[in-house]
């Protein structure tokens, strides 16, 4: 049986490093999900793996590439052909920008009923707003002052339109609540946060509008809010490094599901949405 | 989307730094607005090469067609005088909602104008200490937001806004087939409801004058209103305690005994508490009342008996 995962993310959120641990943590015959047979080809996260064997943090994904990684793996009983892709997380901010979803892009929008939406909160500027703040004569006195700030479009609302285009490319009825597609939004780099607080609150907190939008659109069995550490901790420091040159990068990592419960098995995220 | 004039010093609109009576005949304003058009081309141009229907920019009447496939739209008509606050009012909606605040009975599900309602929501941002407000909108223009929402029986409706200038309004009331006063035609003749605007600040400025500008849109929205809702909105309300009592409590009884399906509410965009019940409760709570008025069911459903036993498309009822 073949599964096309769709991993949904801009630049920065991580996809490679993700794909590049599940793979690691899949051949340590440690987790929920195994493999049930080799690899035929692993030349996607080659560099990606190398570069956290030394303990360094991979490079971005070059903005052109989008290479798919066949991962043939046993969940159960199970068995399913997972198509993972990696690409540069540029492509979604050209989505965004340019309103255009290429033949590439529709396919794998088409041909996968398990999206999974990286977001990391870091990367989300928080503009204040005139509602957020307790108005005094300061801020109205002299309107010929105001510093006209260049538009761009807000973080909450290139979301909110990235998953109207992708919702648009599946044809999807807004009469009704998903109930085809599995998605789960995953808050990646979930050590920055440095929260105790459960992945929906904490998605509640920072776009709740989207996660509104999410919520009206899915049904609620269809839709997973998950926190994903796929490093563990930032490989900054020399400490930091030595410990995934030492003792392997696959032993790092970690998840904390719906539930706030942590497990450092990475790999059940993939369970949760298949 | 906003139109600006090439030179970054001018103010335009409405007005031009080279002292043009119409800054739209400046060299420098065309200069700026021409090229906005060709690139508006392209855009639609570009989008359906991508089969997206929807460009993300506010809608114009005949894009209601592509909501209007799905549900019956409802279209709220936002009238009032320029610099009433409807676009600003228009802007904050969006912004509450962006920071987590919702209608009471239904969630947010989508829109097909977010570049709009963005634009919108950009212009109230804070920077150092100063907001800019939305522009004065042009008077030959006009434009729909739209909402998607979902009821708690999970039902979609489709809610469009109207954001038109308002001179229009202003050349309506006083001749309701005044040439210029075409976009305000058609929202009076398309909209579900109303919400008239009521400025507060221009009430303490122009006393009287102000008034009787706002009671001669209310009786031109009276004329054949119907039982369409009409909610008047006191903007600015901030300020609403320095209006003369007089003219408070005169205008007052005066909407009130002109509508019958009616109520009024203040809003405000300054916070003085957090929440703060004219600001985060209260711009909302104006589209609450709005679409409970306009989907409640009027009037008993039609029945329809007859003796078509053996027809299978006439007896048929829907889900009994």
């Amino acid at each position: 049986m073949n599964k096309s995962l769709l991993i949904i993310g801009k630049p920065h959120s991580s996809k490679t490093v993700f794909i590049a641990q599940f793979y690691s943590r899949l051949i340590k015959r440690k987790s929920k999900l195994s493999l049930y047979k080799p690899v035929d080809d692993l030349s996607a996260i080659t560099a990606a793996r190398e570069a956290l064997a030394n303990g360094d943090e991979p490079e971005p994904t070059f903005p052109d590439r989008s290479v798919n990684l066949m991962l043939p793996i046993q969940v159960g009983g199970q068995k399913i052909d997972l198509i993972c892709p990696d690409y540069g997380g540029e492509q979604i901010n050209t989505i965004i920008n340019s309103r255009e979803v290429n033949n590439k892009w529709l396919d794998a929008i088409k041909e996968s009923d398990n999206w999974i939406f990286f977001i990391r909160l870091n990367n989300i500027s928080e503009q204040l707003d005139i509602s957020k703040i307790t108005v005094t004569a300061e801020h109205t006195k002299g309107s010929s002052e105001v510093i006209e700030i260049p538009y761009s479009i807000s973080d909450q609302s290139a979301l909110i339109e990235l998953l109207q285009i992708f919702l648009h490319s599946k044809e999807h009825d807004y009469h009704f609540k998903n109930s085809k597609i599995k998605l789960a939004v995953v808050l990646t780099c979930w050590d920055e946060l440095e929260t105790e607080e459960r992945p929906k609150l904490v998605l509640q907190k920072n776009l709740p509008l989207l996660l509104n939008f999410i919520e009206s659109n899915w049904k609620a069995e269809n839709l997973k809010i998950i926190g994903l550490s796929a490093q563990g901790f930032p490989l900054d420091s020399e400490e930091n490094k030595e410990k995934y040159q030492n003792e392997g990068s696959e032993n790092f990592g970690y998840l904390v599901k719906e539930d706030g419960q942590k497990t450092n098995d990475i790999t059940e995220l993939i369970s949760e949405v298949l | 989307m906003a139109e600006k004039c090439s030179n970054s010093d001018c103010a335009a609109p409405p007005h031009c730094h080279e002292g043009h009576e119409d800054y739209t005949k400046c060299e420098f304003w065309l200069k700026n607005n021409s090229i906005k058009i060709e690139n508006k081309e392209k855009t639609k141009k570009e989008s359906k090469k991508t089969n997206l229907t929807w460009t993300g920019e506010p809608f114009m009447m005949n894009d209601i067609e592509q909501v209007s496939r799905r549900t019956t739209p409802i279209l709220i008509g936002v009238v009032g005088k320029a610099d009433a606050g409807k676009t600003t009012f228009l802007a904050m909606l969006y912004t509450l909602l962006l920071n987590g605040k919702k209608f009471k009975d239904y969630n947010f599900t989508g829109t097909k104008t977010i570049l709009g309602w963005d634009e919108l929501y950009h212009k109230l941002k804070v920077l150092k200490n100063k907001v800019a407000f939305p522009d004065p909108t042009p008077s030959q223009y006009y434009r729909l937001l739209h909402f998607a929402l979902r009821n708690t029986d999970d039902q979609l409706k489709d809610v469009f806004l109207s954001d038109a200038s308002g001179e229009v309004f202003s050349y309506w009331s006083q001749n309701r087939d005044d040439a210029n006063a075409e976009n305000a035609r058609w929202v009076y003749e398309s909209s579900n409801g109303f919400i008239i605007f009521i400025d507060c600040v221009d009430l303490i400025k122009r006393k009287n004058l102000a008034k009787s500008e706002i009671i001669d849109i209310a009786q031109m929205l009276q004329h054949d209103l119907k039982d369409r809702p009409v909610i008047a909105v006191w903007s600015k309300s901030d300020k609403k305690g320095e209006v003369h009592p007089r003219i408070k409590d005169s205008l007052k009884e005066e909407l009130q005994s002109l509508f019958t399906n009616y109520t009024e509410i203040d809003v405000s965009n300054f916070s003085t508490d957090d929440p703060d019940q004219l600001v985060h409760e209260n711009n909302l709570e104006v589209i609450d009342w709005l679409l409970k008025k306009i989907l409640v069911p009027s009037g008993k459903e039609l029945v329809v008996t007859g003796n078509n036993k053996n027809d299978l498309f006439l007896n048929y009822k829907g889900h009994e």
